[in-house]
């Protein structure tokens, strides 16, 4: 008998839906013991889904690696997309098991791994708890943590994100981030060359006025070979509002920008509210104003990689 | 248990042993469970004595006809699950909806208690099972995700019970929101499949035209690697450690990291992670291959 038994879980039936789903991922599959694979990680994850639906936490299934058939046959995968979040890992184990298999694969990038307990015969699925992190392939089960944490440890975690906000009203006060760097420094351009990386101004300026605070960030879009800069210019118009342009630059040698890169401005709620895609371009520019206390996300994307900087108006 | 067995009936050491039998037993339970470091109050706590009381009854007025082994294994699920049926009355989980009701919303207090509720309707055994004219096989699929997505209603609109309205039973509540979901999900059947299909007929007509699977195409762009992406992609001075190597030794082989590790020479979560950037790397290119070899 299984001695987590006695501690809180939650039980949920395995529906048409699930069905659905598990067996038409599976059919991608050649092999039977990958297809029995994707079946068991498409019911896991879906069940983990439905659990965070319950408690209000909102999930990206399509964002999933393990809701995408080429991914399922790349890797043993079981992620679930937390928005804004990150990745949790749904790992199955049947219902006499003592230990939980987690491939290395799901090792690193994961903000935790839910272990459900599939029963084919009754048609359930039980969520009998979590880790934050792993390190072996076999967890016992009595190293779990209580399922009753996980609302919390999601919620310490969004708090902690928070944290990483860029502020920009504290930039007027010279007060910056690191990583955030002088636009000189970043671009490698002499001063005199700034200005003219900032078209439109603001308010029907063409040139960055004088008393705007520019700031500039490195970000690696690939792996060390896709770097662009992206960079901040503000302007206070009043106490409650900024005028905000946030640029797209090659730096160094570079003369453009990558192909099919994209610059999406998200609300708080994550949601695209502008948006621009390269062609040929040198640099790409969204302007907006911001209300103090607002906050928003400026995505850089190019094909398969995105970085999010969350920004404090 | 054994234990128990062997004691006269009547005597203080059986009650003892009888009780410690019954306490074990208990732990394979699915409801009132209290949170770590707390114990169970109210209505939960509740159940559980009187679930216990009663375990404890039938258990004593029977055990002399189980054997051990067999009831241990096969006998004590069931058993326990009659037990909390009982006790499980309208009356019980109404209070139990209530206190969740009263506790703060988004507390983990409030989640807790939800869960308990949820679990406990399930063992209750209280749900209806509407009629329907659909396949048996179907049908106990769509009444399971129509019960499911009945559970998350009472999550997510737990304060729209109202005790007052009716007879105020919980139950007519819960049910009324199960026959509904469970009519619309038979209807969204019916126009999936326009003909009620037996899932054999279904399996056959797929079978005539086959066309390639996913897996098989992934695998043939990997192998064929016509561009020689993948097998240049690789970890440092180690050329043998490519992309196309460790996939066709984990995918195609089915062989461990720990054995893909030995025969490299290289750490698993160096391996595993040079892995997983690779197929976030070459997933578009992969897709882009399947679907523009996929016959549509």
């Amino acid at each position: 008998m299984n001695c987590i038994a006695a501690s809180f879980s939650i039980t949920f039936r395995l529906g048409w839906e699930a069905e659905q789903i598990a067996k038409k991922f599976s059919k991608h599959q050649s092999n039977f013991q990958l297809a029995q694979q994707v079946y068991r990680n498409t019911l896991a994850v879906h069940t983990v889904n439905f659990y965070l639906q319950c408690l209000g936490i909102q999930t990206d299934l399509e964002a999933s690696d393990s809701w995408n058939p080429v991914m399922q046959s790349l890797a043993d995968i079981a992620d679930l997309e937390v928005k804004n979040l990150g990745k949790i890992e749904c790992r199955s184990v049947s219902w006499d098991a003592e230990s939980v298999y987690i491939p290395a694969e799901a090792w690193q990038g994961r903000i935790g791994y839910v272990v459900v307990q599939l029963n084919e015969t009754t048609r359930e699925a039980t969520l009998l708890g979590f880790v934050k992190k792993v390190t072996t392939e076999e967890l016992p089960l009595n190293q779990l943590r209580p399922l009753e944490d996980l609302p919390d440890y999601i919620n310490q975690l969004k708090s902690q994100s928070v944290q990483k906000l860029v502020k920009l009203r504290e930039w007027l006060n010279s007060a910056f981030e690191s990583g955030w760097q002088a636009l000189e420094e970043i671009l490698e351009l002499p001063p005199n060359k700034l200005a003219v990386n900032f078209r439109g101004g603001f308010r029907g300026n063409t040139k960055v006025a004088d008393n705007s605070i520019t700031r500039g960030k490195l970000l690696d879009l690939g792996w060390g070979d896709q770097l662009v800069a992206l960079c901040v210019a503000l302007n206070p118009i009043d106490e409650s509002e900024l005028d905000i342009s946030v640029e797209v630059c090659p730096i160094g040698n570079q003369r453009y920008l990558p192909e099919k890169l994209n610059l999406i401005l998200l609300d708080e709620n994550g949601d695209p509210v502008m948006q621009a895609q390269t062609r040929n371009t040198k640099t790409m520019q969204l302007q907006f104003s911001g209300e103090t206390g607002e906050r928003f996300g400026v995505k850089v994307a190019l094909g398969n990689v995105s970085i999010t900087e969350e920004f404090l108006a | 248990m054994e234990e128990v067995q062997q004691q006269l009936p009547g005597t203080k050491e059986r009650q003892l042993a009888l009780r410690r039998l019954v306490d074990e037993m208990m732990r394979s339970r699915r409801i009132c469970r209290p949170l770590k470091g707390q114990s169970l109050l109210g209505v939960l706590q509740e159940i559980y004595q009187e679930a216990g009381e009663q375990f404890l009854r039938t258990i004593d007025q029977n055990i002399d006809d189980y054997s051990p082994p067999e009831f241990v294994r096969n006998g004590t699920a069931s058993l326990l699950n009659r037990t909390f049926k009982e006790v499980l009355d309208d009356d019980r989980l109404k209070r139990l909806a209530l206190e969740a009701q009263q506790s703060p919303p988004q507390s983990q207090q409030r989640q807790y208690l939800l869960t308990e509720l949820v679990n406990a309707i399930q063992v209750s055994n209280r749900l209806i099972h509407p009629q329907s004219n659909i396949p048996r096989d179907f049908y106990e699929l769509i009444y399971d995700d129509a019960v499911n997505r009945t559970l998350l209603y009472v999550f997510q609109k737990i304060d729209s019970y109202d005790p007052e309205r009716g007879e105020g039973r919980l139950m007519n509540w819960v049910n009324f929101r199960l026959q509904m979901t469970f009519r619309d999900l038979v209807h969204q059947y019916f126009k999936m499949t326009s003909l009620p299909l037996e899932p054999e007929e279904i399996k056959n007509t797929e079978l005539e035209t086959q066309p390639p699977l996913l897996s098989d195409m992934v695998t043939e762009c990997i192998i064929e690697d016509q561009d020689s992406l993948f097998n240049k992609e690789c970890i440092r001075n180690y050329p043998y450690a490519n992309f196309q190597h460790i996939f066709r030794a984990r995918r195609v082989d089915y062989k461990s990291w720990k054995e893909i590790s030995e025969e490299l020479n290289i750490p698993v979560t160096t391996l595993s992670s040079f892995y997983g950037r690779c197929i976030e790397k070459f997933a578009p290119i992969i897709k882009k291959y399947v679907q523009d070899n996929t016959i549509s």
